[in-house]
């Protein structure tokens, strides 16, 4: 078993490291923690902790989309690493689970790509559909992967014919499916005129937005 | 005596001298005498743009409604033949003034017009405005930030149809309207041959490689804007899209693209036209775009990163600059030309009390709606 004080510092590394952005100390945490057998369960909340340091520093605007987006890309990266260590239970059944896309007619998949990682960051299972998705490739997803949230990205004016026919789609036979819109053109209003459940302005605010949905608990 | 020949030059020529042309106390002189007449008759669009630009009142706020390629809904034009042939274009452009009204035309077709000449592959939607192929970027890696060199606008398909838009423009719309013309910034053009995504990182990771892609860029878009002028356009609007919350952090962006954006506005001004910026981002940075460009015009979708209120953005920088904006995207939208018109007038009572605001959607007028708000937009200004 790991001496307390070699997981606090390997817990410690593994926080930071996502928090900075910083490969090298994830690099020397990560193989401490491989080393030494550290639980997979509190390694992954150690990310999730310094995913959660940026998440509020990008929200806050005190941290700019470049930057998050190196976080988010070191919190992949450190949670593809610790697979490897040992779990100590099977738990993620629970886990919600999202279909995500870009709607048909647009290919910008910067907004939808952040959107996902942090979803993943926070415990979702994410089914990432890809740029330029049709309303019945979106309602495939949801229905094939029984999800409980489907979220639907546009950056320009022209997709949101598409991404209101998505959203029908999905309010006709997928009621029960919370629907998430996102984009440059979308607003609160426009979101609610579609039939959508929540927008949100930034992707920083998403894990308040899912506890007021009742799909997390509160951050 | 260089600029009163050319003031000579663009009068022979049947457009509208440069603004910058004239001596600021005799453009202040044209502004007051355009304002006091104002008062009591209609003044021509170009002198209701001139009072504005100069910060003094005019007869009413001129309007632009950016109904770009929206306008080809007047005339059944398709997506494709707007985006690749200058004369199909300027048809639009022109029914959009002729059905619509408005003080000032932007000749923003879309936002990959330079890419294509640096041989980024672009695709041609049936229902929407050209667009990189990003499956095909011409970066792939950092290492190809390097391979990039400036182009000749000559050779370069969809910039000489650019300006040959500004040509046919500018002889189209004569003393009637100021033609503006459009450069996407050099950061931008960078991303529709990287993707946004992987340019961000690279812009935090490896700024020395980004910026000698940009130096390249930079000297081909300076080139480009010369084009435009010589076409005779009255200003020109770089688009910076990157600085904002949307984007790059506000010093990394006058680290990265800032020195580049000065270097094409230092082109627009000695022209002597009028330097507009477009910025559609959240929290744009009004304060660095302004120490890198110096702009008289400001298009906005969003209130800037350091102005809490509106009241806050017109005390800030409501002397400094000609604000253009700022109509949201969602209400044009789905608000009823009421809605619309209730905004505009708003906006109008907010910005426009004495001079420096033309009323103009957020961003351009979304292209597949149909046009009723873009005629409430020009009626609320008319009101």
């Amino acid at each position: 078993m790991i001496p307390p004080a070699s997981l606090e510092k390997v817990l410690e590394g593994m926080e930071g490291a996502v928090a900075l952005r910083d490969p090298a100390r994830l690099d020397e945490a990560a193989d401490e923690a491989l080393r030494a057998g550290c639980p997979r369960e509190e390694a992954a909340a150690a990310l999730t902790r310094g995913l959660e340091r940026a998440r509020r520093a990008f929200a806050e605007n005190n941290l700019a989309l470049p930057e998050f987006l190196l976080c988010l890309d070191i919190m992949e990266e450190g949670a593809a690493r610790l697979s490897k260590l040992p779990a100590r239970s099977l738990a993620p059944a629970s886990r919600p689970r999202m279909v995500i896309g870009v709607a048909q007619g647009d290919v910008h998949d910067l907004g939808k790509n952040v959107v996902a990682a942090v979803c993943r960051a926070y415990g979702f299972e994410v089914t990432d559909l890809g740029r330029d998705v049709a309303p019945g490739a979106f309602l495939a997803a949801v229905k094939k992967n029984k999800a409980h949230v489907m979220a639907v990205s546009a950056m320009m004016s022209t997709p949101l014919t598409a991404m209101r026919e998505t959203v029908a789609l999905c309010r006709r036979e997928r009621p029960d499916t919370i629907v998430l819109v996102g984009g440059a053109a979308v607003d609160e209003t426009l979101a609610r005129l579609m039939g959508a459940n929540a927008t949100a302005p930034n992707a920083g605010l998403l894990p308040g937005l899912f506890s007021n949905l009742k799909l997390l608990p509160a951050p | 005596m260089n600029k009163l020949k050319s003031i000579a030059r663009d009068i022979k020529a049947g457009r509208p001298p440069a603004l910058g042309d004239f001596p600021p106390f005799l453009l202040d002189m044209l502004a007051s005498g355009a304002s006091f007449r104002g008062k009591f008759s209609r003044l021509t669009n170009l002198e209701r743009l001139t009072a504005t630009i100069r910060h003094k009142s005019a007869d009413r706020v001129p309007v632009t409604p950016l109904a770009n390629a929206a306008a080809r809904q007047i005339l059944g034009i398709s997506f494709p033949e707007y985006s690749q042939s200058a004369e199909k274009a300027a048809d639009c452009f022109c029914a959009g003034i002729e059905f619509l009204g408005g003080d000032m035309v932007v000749l923003m077709v879309d936002l990959s017009v330079e890419a294509e000449g640096f041989g980024q592959k672009i695709l041609y939607p049936l229902d929407s405005t050209a667009r990189p192929d990003y499956d095909r970027p011409v970066v792939k890696s950092v290492d190809d930030y390097e391979k990039i060199r400036p182009v000749k606008v000559r050779d370069a398909k969809r910039m000489s149809q650019f300006v040959r838009l500004c040509e046919i423009m500018v002889a189209r719309s004569g003393f009637s309207t100021m033609v503006a013309g459009f450069v996407f910034g050099p950061l931008g053009v960078l991303s529709m041959m990287r993707g946004a995504e992987r340019l961000f990182k690279d812009c935090v990771l490896y700024p020395q490689k980004v910026m000698k892609a940009l130096e390249a860029i930079t000297e081909t878009l300076c080139e480009f804007t010369q084009a435009q002028c010589d076409a005779g356009v009255g200003a020109v609007a770089i688009d910076t899209l990157f600085a904002s919350r949307n984007g790059l952090s506000k010093e990394l962006w006058e680290k990265i693209e800032g020195p580049f954006a000065r270097e094409i506005a230092k082109v627009i001004k000695k022209n002597g036209r009028v330097t507009g910026i477009h910025n559609c981002g959240h929290g744009i940075y009004f304060d660095a775009q302004i120490r890198s460009m110096e702009p008289e015009l400001i298009s906005f979708a969003h209130l800037p990163d350091d102005c809490e209120t509106e009241q806050d953005l017109v005390t800030r920088y409501g002397s400094a600059v000609t604000l253009v904006g700022y109509v949201p995207t969602p209400l044009l939208m789905t608000g009823t030309p009421q809605e619309v018109m209730d905004e505009c007038r708003r906006e109008i009572d907010v910005f426009g009390k004495n001079g420096g605001f033309v009323l103009a959607p957020g961003c351009e007028y979304p292209q597949n709606i149909p046009l009723v708000n873009a005629l409430a937009m020009v009626k609320a200004a008319m009101m």
